[in-house]
């Protein structure tokens, strides 16, 4: 008999535990609920988060520096293979949308925290100044990424905007034309937000416009880092239209390439007309000396900075070389191929002549020279080079390069 | 019977240490909620990288307002004064409001709440060391300094204007976008001026007022600025192409501080801070805009 109430006492003590235990777990339960407490996704979607803007800081950086974080990696000389041994300045490698997804297929991007992160198979979406999705004016990217954590894995978005282009002509008192002209035509750009393509526009950007807007126009083999100098006028206009832009013009041209001297104070009465962008002092310039002599040698370090006539049989010319540079950080901007400029206030001279069809003792070499291009062909009769018009002799294959600006909001 | 005792707190303990573990993961749920955000708005400049929120006592006050595309969160916070105070998140439709919005999650039992965000690095003595665009959250839990960091990523600074300056706007990574709220509205395309085809992004009246706000960045292909006054925000402002310089069309800007004069009204014929193509000369139309016939 005792022993029975024992096993009920047991039975009955069993059944109070489980059910406080029930109640206990059940009012947990109820105050968990009520707090709205996370599942393990929103864990799971935290540390995926995390560890994909990590990796972004990353990526960030191969973008803006057309680089992997280990130098001269496998990946580097897979992407560049196709260029070897071809002459090209490593800025083209900078924001380049094919170059940067190449990097991303050849390298190992690794763990973050346990995060795996590779590409997508996706090719990138090139986001022009009219697309819906593009917040900045200027040209944006997107590609996309699988994140992968504990067997599941989600596609995330990284939108890189094209920030190697261009460079900022700063506020201040400018003047077209060279020291030919007589009297200076001055303008200034206060209150106003200009950027300005740093290179000439290349034959990958144009690949990349053609194909996505369906244009339809004959690219020919060239490579991507060579600069465009097949498109006519209406198509330049067209290529900067369709990016937010419009073409460069000379009164640009002149602000962003001749050096202003006194940088320090924008309203200086005084504008300098060097004739050369490097410095202010005209007789200390290597053109200038050529000049007087007559003596047209050129060395390496010369062609680097003008490509002249003479340089095509030292070396090769290098593209998107950042060497023939103004004082904003405008590239090519003496020798190699011609530039077309718009120019309402001149439009007989949209054609910046400095290239590698004059000698360097052609007094085409200075700041302001300009010439004339029809802008509809390629041929002789297309242009006009005035005065200097007997001092080409290469009338054949001409290029005509360009470049695009724009004016941005506060 | 004692096994089945241990058994039951053994249960009972992990069940207990779930909840303690998720009840852990606010900084998850605030994380995932607002590093995307791309407006964030404070009312509590004094207290905002400089101090502990402390008044008004046993009362409701709104840390921060976060805006992720068209999702407004609220954080705000029950200052102590006979107990300690409560952190909520709130998902809201409108403005805050502590007694309205669905509840996302709360943090109850904390104490000197302090929040930080800044667009530059920034050190504080409770913070240490902070991060640009971050938004920054410190309390006291249980005797024990807590810290939650959220980056805001889609929180744009300024442009740098200056020479070799970069053209992103600055953020946590500049350059970089994780979310895109499309733009709805696109402003067409302009046709000619003289057509009456332009189309108008930024209207800039006499006395350098704004006649509506500047939507120059719904033209699609950008845009461009015409002569009329001399104003610190520039002149009217139509979307691309231009024209400018052409028979009928609005002038070529040519800025006008290079005169080494001054004065409001840019518009008047053979105004200097306008150009033309040659043969043409510039005159103020009907629309106080300088044109070029």
């Amino acid at each position: 008999m005792g022993k029975k109430i024992w096993v009920t006492d047991r039975r009955t003590k069993i059944i109070v535990i489980i059910t406080m235990s029930l109640v206990l777990m059940g009012v947990l339960f109820l105050k968990n609920w009520r707090q709205n407490v996370p599942t393990i996704n929103e864990k799971w979607s935290a540390d995926t988060s995390r560890a994909f803007i990590d990796f972004s800081k990353k990526a960030q950086t191969m973008w803006s520096e057309g680089r992997t974080l280990i130098p001269k990696s496998e990946a580097e000389k897979i992407c560049q293979k196709s260029w070897e041994g071809k002459s090209f300045h490593e800025s083209f490698l900078q924001c380049n949308p094919d170059y940067f997804s190449c990097l991303l297929e050849n390298s190992n991007l690794g763990e973050f925290n346990g995060v795996k992160i590779r590409k997508s198979t996706k090719k990138y979406q090139m986001l022009l100044s009219r697309n819906p999705l593009n917040s900045e004016g200027g040209t944006e990217y997107q590609f996309n990424f699988l994140v992968e954590l504990q067997g599941l894995s989600v596609e995330r978005s990284l939108y890189l905007l094209d920030t190697c282009k261009e460079t900022y002509l700063p506020q201040r008192l400018y003047g077209l034309n060279s020291r030919e002209q007589s009297k200076v035509w001055e303008w200034d750009n206060f209150n106003r937000h200009i950027f300005i393509d740093r290179h000439l526009v290349n034959v990958g950007e144009v690949r990349r416009w053609n194909e996505l807007l369906k244009k339809n126009i004959s690219i020919p083999k060239k490579d991507d880092f060579e600069a465009a100098t097949f498109l006519n006028k209406n198509q330049m206009h067209d290529f900067c239209f369709d990016h937010g832009k419009e073409v460069l013009s000379a009164m640009v041209y002149d602000a962003a390439v001749f050096h202003p001297g006194d940088y320090e104070n924008p309203r200086s009465p005084f504008l300098n007309r060097s004739r050369f962008p490097w410095n202010r002092s005209n007789l200390q310039n290597f053109i200038f000396k050529k000049w007087k002599s007559k003596d047209s040698k050129m060395t390496k370090e010369e062609c680097d900075k003008v490509y002249s006539k003479e340089c095509k049989a030292i070396v090769p010319f290098k593209h998107s070389s950042t060497l023939s540079n103004s004082w904003i950080g405008l590239f090519e901007v003496m020798g190699g191929s011609f530039e077309y400029v718009q120019n309402k206030v001149d439009p007989t001279k949209n054609l910046i002549l400095s290239s590698k069809y004059f000698s360097i003792v052609s007094r085409v070499h200075e700041v302001g020279i300009r010439g004339f291009w029809s802008g509809e062909h390629f041929d002789f009769q297309a242009f006009d080079f005035g005065k200097y018009k007997d001092e080409i002799d290469d009338q054949n294959d001409i290029e005509v390069g360009f470049r695009c600006m724009r004016r941005v909001n506060e | 019977m004692n096994k089945i005792l241990s058994l039951l707190f053994l249960f009972l303990l992990s069940f207990q240490m779930t909840v303690a573990k998720e009840a852990s993961s606010f900084s998850d749920v605030l994380f995932n909620r607002i590093y995307l955000a791309s407006k964030f708005v404070t009312e509590l400049t004094d207290s905002l990288n400089h101090s502990a929120i402390v008044k008004p006592p046993n009362t409701w006050v709104t840390l921060a307002r976060f805006e992720v595309g068209d999702k407004k969160y609220c954080l705000t916070y029950k200052v102590p004064y006979d107990n300690l105070g409560t952190i909520e998140l709130r998902q809201s439709g409108g403005a805050c409001d502590h007694f309205n919005g669905v509840l996302i999650h709360k943090l109850t039992d904390v104490q000197d709440v302090m929040i930080f965000f800044k667009e530059v690095e920034n050190r504080h003595i409770a913070l240490g060391s902070g991060d640009a665009f971050t938004f920054y959250l410190l309390y006291e839990k249980d005797k024990q300094k807590m810290k939650i960091a959220v980056p805001l990523l889609e929180i744009k600074g300024a442009r740098e204007f200056k020479r070799y300056g970069n053209v992103a706007r600055s953020s946590f990574l500049r350059g970089a976008s994780f979310r895109k709220d499309p733009r709805t509205i696109f402003k067409d395309i302009s046709g000619k001026y003289v057509d009456e085809k332009s189309v108008l992004c930024h209207k800039v009246s006499k006395g350098c007022v704004d006649t509506g706000p500047n939507e120059c960045d719904k033209c699609p292909n950008g845009w461009y600025e015409v002569v009329d006054y001399n104003c610190k925000q520039g002149g009217t402002k139509f979307c691309a192409p231009s024209y400018c310089g052409d028979k009928g069309e609005p002038a070529c800007l040519r800025g006008f501080e290079f005169t080494g004069t001054d004065r409001d009204d840019l518009c008047i014929a053979d105004s200097p801070a306008g150009y033309c193509r040659p043969g043409l000369k510039t005159y103020c139309d009907e629309n106080k805009i300088l044109v070029c016939l």
